[in-house]
């Protein structure tokens, strides 16, 4: 412990003003940060998000590089250093100089917001693992790699890309994570053993070629791995219970298809028994085959890349796919009657009780979700009324936004507020301790009276995380024209 | 009497160069052994090599009894090692470095490193980028002997200082022996002939020799024949007599053995001699001598 605390002492004293910075940078980015009421962060907020884990990158390459490991004329080579001893006061120094300022202003940004830092340490821990499988290892293993801060610099791309996969970008949806966490575990795990290499035995040639086997793996899984293969390692780990069937609906007269563009977009209904009523889902990933009577055969992922919560939420049971195949695929099978099967994997969530909120100031929605609103009066004697929601659970929390119309007696999701951000899936910027959500409601003033107002017109319906489920769809004798009429 | 460092077969291969040659050599405990070459002959290859800093390409290494591929903090603490080309932590100031430095060694003796300070005269509160040459080099030896290191090595740690800091050094490495032995790599024959007890001669990764200084200095003899008349060469000279040249009435040539029956295997073999001088070779004529007949065509005969 004496020589692990006298290598940090020193790389502390050489880099005080470089991690003093940095801690600045992040309590700049965490006051931004707990004073939006936005789902999107404003362009320095998020430009900070981008420059922090730099220069945090950048904190560990220079300790890192204090005791250079490539190379054959550093003093410390010749001096009795034990490297379990310096790679712990290595570890040790990203902890100081990057997880806590991190972790001190992530629990600052949730007491800001009204939410109790304690109860949210796993959440926090969380995070600050994410960040390290991220951020701290890769770096930590990309400069023990090269012999100087120009050479790390060039190798930044590739932690940017590690960190996205960690932490997501903007997006808290489950699938990237499903096929991104798998990836940069891989990388984590294999990071290990290079980092051993390096520390143990100086080993460069050798823990080189290692560590970008390890990237040309991870990139090649993340590319190669089918969504459902990894979707499924979701579901063996939440072990939940849901096992709904799904089935294809008749087709619903009021959805919207038809040629756009080269292809032909095709609705199809699809229902979900066994789902109970109570419960929502988001379709994370879909396989689709279809094949005609012809011996004419498709494999489709409509929606493996463009899902949205609007557009892939099941709700009540039921949701849409929209399957788009070119025009000369549509009229080579269109004549004939098709088999449509697959597999669908998706993301249940509980539907909690709802909570009508007035419009004003952060109320609490749930421990775990806090939403606040805001009116707007418009230029032509109109409005809009933009409801903002938070939560500290990423991807395990989720809230369904509607406003209450007393004069009608309903509860509605829009229209949107002409150009307002609505952001109905949650967002997350890569630093920040917070998903949001955003929507905003086009108000026609007539309708909004005092006595409204202050009828608590905005209703949540919290979505707490039950599992992950995927199942198997299999629907014969289907004429796909009767879906495109 | 057990080796602090010992080579045997040793070969180190870099692409497209070959540095060490099946070098095999032995540092006597309490020796100054001095390996001198040229530059570019492979010292600093070999010095690396012994530390672990290289892998050797074949043959084998130990240091302080431990094979050189395993050396480990254990010998690390045990050894004193100062480099013309080491890369410092030039933002440390002299007194910032020499303390860092204590933290790993058990065997520390501040009052050691106090008398070093004092003897090098060194500036404590500067930092070690903007120390002199000289400065550093004082500063990387104080902090390689205030442990009192059982093997010091020393790669062309003098080169390019003044004389009198280059006394001051030399005297404070040999104060250390004979309870530490001293490995030393310089291409400055004259410096090193003063102090060293043992010397090798490496060029081009070859080791030419390697015993104690007294005994090459004894067996090597720059030998002056005067003739009565003038002659040539006789022939089949003995291969031991390096770069023999006539000139006039005068045979000159180097006798690499010189010992007790020599003045008789000149006389027989010039017996016209009207004079033969004897004299003692600096280390320098020794090497000069050395390769000059290690030349091709002018191999030692």
């Amino acid at each position: 412990m004496h020589e692990v605390l006298a290598i940090l002492k020193k790389d502390v004293r050489r880099l005080w003003w470089q991690i003093g910075a940095a801690a600045a940078a992040s309590a700049i980015l965490g006051c931004m940060d707990a004073r939006r009421a936005m789902a999107q962060p404003l362009i320095v907020e998020g430009l900070l998000n981008m420059l922090l884990p730099l220069v945090w990158a950048c904190l560990i390459a220079q300790a890192i590089h204090h005791e250079a490991l490539v190379g054959d004329r550093e003093f410390w080579m010749t001096r009795p250093y034990r490297w379990p001893r310096l790679l712990a006061a290595k570890a040790l120094f990203a902890a100081l100089s990057v997880h806590l300022p991190s972790l001190v202003t992530d629990a600052a940004i949730l007491a800001a917001r009204g939410y109790n830092p304690v109860k949210a340490l796993p959440q926090l821990l969380m995070k600050q693992l994410l960040l390290a499988e991220g951020l701290t290892l890769p770096a930590m293993v990309l400069a023990a790699l090269v012999s100087n801060l120009i050479q790390f610099v060039i190798g930044i791309p590739v932690l940017f890309v590690t960190l996205t996969a960690a932490l997501g970008f903007q997006r808290a949806f489950p699938l990237p994570h499903a096929v991104a966490h798998l990836a940069i575990g891989f990388v984590a795990v294999a990071a290990v053993p290079v980092a051993l290499l390096q520390f143990r035995g100086r080993r460069t040639g050798l823990a080189r070629i290692l560590a970008a086997s390890t990237l040309l793996a991870a990139g090649l899984l993340a590319t190669l791995a089918a969504a459902q293969q990894t979707f499924a390692l979701k579901v063996d780990e939440s072990r939940a219970n849901i096992h709904p069937a799904m089935t294809l609906a008749p087709p619903d007269p009021r959805a919207v298809h038809g040629s756009f563009g080269r292809r032909m977009f095709t609705t199809l209904p699809f229902r979900f028994p066994g789902l109970p009523g109570s419960d929502e889902a988001l379709v994370a990933s879909v396989s689709m085959d279809i094949s005609g009577a012809n011996g004419v055969r498709y494999h489709h992922d409509p929606l493996r890349m463009d899902f949205d919560l609007g557009v892939s939420q099941i709700k009540n049971g039921a949701t849409t796919l929209f399957l788009g195949l070119t025009h000369a695929a549509y009229n080579r099978i269109k004549d004939s009657k098709v088999t449509i099967s697959g597999t669908a994997g998706f993301v249940v969530y509980e539907r909690d009780r709802e909570v009508r909120l007035p419009v004003g100031p952060a109320g609490d929605v749930s421990e775990s979700i806090h939403c606040s609103s805001d009116l707007q009066a418009g230029q032509y004697d109109d409005g809009s009324l933009d409801v903002f929601c938070d939560s500290p659970s990423r991807g395990a929390a989720l809230a369904d936004i509607r406003i209450y119309e007393m004069s009608k007696g309903v509860l509605r999701t829009g229209p949107p507020a002409f150009g307002s951000n609505s952001s109905p899936s949650p967002l997350v910027a890569w630093l920040s301790p917070l998903q949001r959500w955003q929507r905003s409601f086009q108000l026609p003033s007539t309708h909004w009276t005092g006595d409204e107002l202050a009828e608590r017109p905005v209703a949540i319906v919290p979505l707490r995380l039950a599992g992950y489920s995927t199942v198997s769809f299999k629907a014969t004798d289907i004429d796909l024209r009767e879906y495109t009429r | 009497m057990s080796s602090p460092l010992r080579a045997i077969e040793l070969n180190k291969t870099f692409p497209r160069v070959d540095a060490l040659h099946s070098l095999t050599l032995e540092v006597p405990e309490g020796a100054v052994f001095a390996l001198v070459g040229p530059n570019g002959a492979g010292k600093t290859t070999a010095i690396k090599t012994f530390l672990n800093l290289h892998k050797p390409t074949s043959g084998s290494a130990e240091v302080l009894g431990v094979d050189s591929r395993t050396l480990g903090p254990a010998q690390l603490a045990q050894i004193g090692y100062v480099s013309e080309n080491q890369k410092l932590p030039g933002w440390m100031t002299a007194g910032d470095f020499l303390a860092y430095c204590k933290e790993f060694y058990p065997t520390w003796s501040s009052d050691d490193l106090d008398a070093l300070v004092r003897l090098y005269e060194l500036p404590l509160d500067r930092q070690l980028k903007h120390l002199s040459r000289g400065m550093r080099v004082k500063a990387q030896l104080a902090s390689s002997l205030a442990y009192r290191p059982k093997l010091i090595v020393l790669d062309e740690p003098f080169s390019g200082l003044d004389v009198l800091v280059r006394e001051q050094l030399i005297e404070s490495v040999l104060e250390r022996t004979p309870e530490a032995s001293v490995f030393l790599a310089s291409h400055d024959l004259a410096e090193i002939e003063s102090f060293a007890s043992h010397i090798a001669y490496l060029n081009e990764g070859r080791l030419a020799f390697a015993e104690e200084t007294a005994a090459l200095t004894a067996r090597f003899r720059e030998i002056q024949v005067t003739l009565d008349s003038p002659a040539g060469l006789p022939a089949h000279l003995p291969a031991t007599w390096l770069n023999p040249e006539v000139s006039g009435v005068v045979v000159g040539f180097t006798d690499s053995q010189f010992g007790a029956g020599a003045q008789a295997e000149i006389r027989s073999r010039f017996p016209a001699a009207r004079e033969i001088a004897a004299r003692v070779m600096p280390l320098r004529s020794i090497v000069l001598a050395l390769e000059k007949s290690a030349r091709p065509g002018k191999g030692a005969r």
